[in-house]
């Protein structure tokens, strides 16, 4: 079983720090990293993926520093980037081919690997195709198979599903349920959905540091007793939403149901409620959700 | 994974155009660049010259004398030349005695008028330390070819600038950088599988023209003309102070330095390419690259560079001997003038330093990612 240890990691890019003394582990399991954009996600990805190389700190995978195993290394990974790039005039089994000599699969196994995956993500009927031909959803259903291919102990996906649809989303959360026993996965996203369901542990990063760690419920349970419902009618719903994290809104008639992340009770009416993780990100990155970063 | 290198290469219209046109370019020089023999009482051009020229050379072939010299000359006499250089009268027998031996390069109105001996230093031939053993042939065809290889290089070298500046780059501008980099071999054979195919397709579609070509030049002219010494196909016996034959030229001094040279671009645009984020900018880097030789000579000469500083001067065209351009052309004079290893040298040092680019921009598991 593999060991993934992150200790103080930083990596900078001329005066902005993306990720700032980072410690921490992966062992198996499926780990949701949270973040607005800009947080650091995609660099700390890059980072895990022996892409760049860290400032300061160290990354081991069992102890050892990742850029000194190299290849032997990266024999483990499989990655999918958040701009999942490809060759246009090659066909999606073409391509799948490519990437597992790539990643040193002997032929007769690319191929059974590659069917099965192609089939596995949907794209079996249109594996002749060039890819320039494919939608948003199916480059990136692509992508996931290519990151598959050579079964990975470490599975590394910057948002995974960016571009997909709800039903693709649910197909690829069963995948990543079904693949991760026995693997690291490691899964960046904004969308707090995609991993709330899957994700053993959640990572949550702002500003390039890691603001909790730890299963769905510990992380939830932070901000316990601090997520309210208050029905209010429109003029104090309006300031309410001025005032407060809201993370949900709904109107009933003349009134008008807030969900409010707040230290303090909101509202005398305010009504508190179980928290969800959804609660917890709107907690901690309300400023991005305010400028829209 | 070279199988699909290849076949990306292959897949490229400008790898094709580009062979299409360097071939027909070298078919054109060939056809321009054959020789006029002018009688007296008729003109003859293209076959009917090269037929013409074959036959008289035959009764000659063997080694230099001055007897033969002097019955050239008093069968056909010396050739003569408008004042533009033309030449207005002459076969390839009595220009060849005329243009080496000869005051003719001495008199301003470009005229033979004494014939010198072989031993004699005014005789351009007789300043070779093997002036009695100077092996002559009909060889006008293979003097024509280098010309034409020079234009085929030119159009190639440009065709593969094209081809490959993006072998890296593109990976940039596609984003699938990311995915081969994190991929076992994306920097161990991947690397390795790219220069290969990149060298099989500039070295193979080298050795593919030029070999056509040296095949049709032979068929044209007679294979006869490979056994006459390089001094008769211009060769100036300081930069070749031993004996070689034309045959032996283009075999054992052209052939592997060109493909030096091809190493050298295909290496040099590996490179490159690696550290260049965008395929535009690989392109205009090689681009550079490839044509410097040239640039460099128009700043020195041209522009005048020479006349405000000899050292600077000489800094700008110091490596010009081992740029792929110029170790692809084949050029009698480049291993006289800074030592015969000098361009082989150079060529190896641009090798080494496209790989360490290769590694820095690619391989190495960089700070910038």
């Amino acid at each position: 079983m593999l060991e993934l240890k992150l200790n103080e990691v930083t990596k900078k890019y001329k005066d902005t720090i993306a990720v700032n003394h980072i410690s921490t582990t992966f062992t198996q399991g499926v780990y949701g990293l949270l973040g607005a954009n800009g947080a650091g996600k995609t660099t700390l990805l890059r980072l895990l993926c022996d892409i760049l190389r860290p400032d300061e700190g160290q990354i081991l995978c069992n102890g050892r520093p990742i850029d000194k195993l190299g290849a032997g290394y990266r024999r483990f990974l499989g990655y999918l980037p958040q701009e999942f790039g490809f060759y246009p005039d090659f066909t999606a089994e073409r391509f799948l081919m490519y990437m597992a000599a790539l990643k040193a699969l002997p032929a007769p196994e690319a191929k059974r690997k590659s069917r099965e995956l192609l089939a596995m993500v949907g794209l079996e009927e249109v594996k002749g195709k060039k890819i320039k031909t494919f939608s948003g959803g199916m480059v990136r259903r692509l992508g996931i198979a290519q990151a598959m291919l050579n079964d990975p102990e470490i599975l590394i996906l910057d948002e995974p599903t960016s571009g997909l649809d709800p039903k693709e989303r649910i197909r690829f959360r069963n995948i990543i349920s079904a693949f991760s026993r026995d693997r690291i996965v490691i899964l960046s996203t904004h969308i707090v959905s995609d991993v709330e369901y899957i994700a053993d542990e959640i990572l949550l990063m702002k500003g390039g540091r890691l603001l909790q760690q730890g299963s769905v419920e510990n992380v939830v349970s932070q901000v316990q007793g601090w997520v309210w419902e208050v029905a209010a009618d429109r003029e104090e719903a309006e300031e309410l939403n001025r005032r407060y994290a809201v993370s949900s809104l709904k109107n009933r008639g003349d009134k008008t149901t807030l969900r409010i992340v707040s230290e303090e009770c909101p509202a005398l009416e305010a009504v508190s409620v179980p928290p969800a993780l959804e609660d917890v990100y709107l907690y901690y990155f309300r400023e991005e959700a305010d400028c829209g970063c | 994974m070279l199988k699909t290198e290849l076949e990306k290469l292959c897949r490229k219209p400008a790898l094709w155009t580009g062979f299409l046109l360097s071939l027909l370019s070298g078919l054109y020089l060939i056809w321009v660049m054959m020789p006029v023999v002018y009688t007296g009482e008729e003109e003859l051009r293209g076959m009917a010259a090269v037929r013409y020229n074959r036959s008289i050379a035959a009764e000659y072939e063997g080694f230099l004398t001055d007897g033969k010299a002097e019955e050239i000359i008093a069968r056909y006499g010396y050739s003569r030349y408008a004042d533009d250089g033309r030449c207005i009268y002459g076969n390839y027998l009595n220009r060849f005695v005329t243009e080496n031996m000869t005051d003719y390069r001495n008199s301003k109105e470009r005229k033979g008028t004494v014939l010198y001996s072989l031993k004699d230093i005014n005789n351009i031939l007789g300043r070779a330390s093997y002036a009695d053993k100077i092996y002559f042939s009909y060889a006008e065809g293979w003097e024509a070819l280098m010309e034409v290889f020079m234009g085929v290089v030119i159009v190639w070298g440009i065709t593969m600038t094209v081809v490959l500046a993006p072998v890296y780059s593109s990976d940039r501008s596609l984003k699938t950088e990311a995915v081969i980099r994190a991929s076992a071999e994306g920097r161990r054979k991947m690397p390795f599988g790219r220069l290969l195919a990149g060298w099989i397709i500039a070295g193979g579609g080298f050795l593919l023209l030029g070999g056509f070509l040296f095949l049709l030049n032979g068929l044209l002219y007679g294979f006869e003309g490979l056994r006459s010494n390089l001094l008769c196909v211009g060769a100036a016996p300081y930069m070749f102070p031993e004996s070689v034959t034309t045959g032996q030229f283009w075999a054992a001094v052209y052939f592997p330095r060109a493909l030096l040279g091809v190493t050298a671009l295909v290496i040099l645009a590996a490179g490159i390419s690696a550290v260049c984020s965008r395929t535009l900018t690989s392109l205009c880097v090689l681009a550079f690259f490839f044509a410097y030789p040239i640039i460099s000579r128009i700043l020195v000469f041209q522009l005048g560079v020479i006349s405000l500083s000899r050292p600077f001067a000489r800094l700008l065209t110091f490596f010009n001997e081992g740029m792929p351009l110029y170790l692809m052309l084949p050029s009698l004079g480049l291993e006289g003038s800074r030592g015969r290893f000098f361009p082989y040298m150079a060529g190896f040092a641009l090798c080494l330093a496209g790989l360490w680019m290769l590694w820095r921009g690619w391989c190495r598991n960089g700070r910038k990612g």
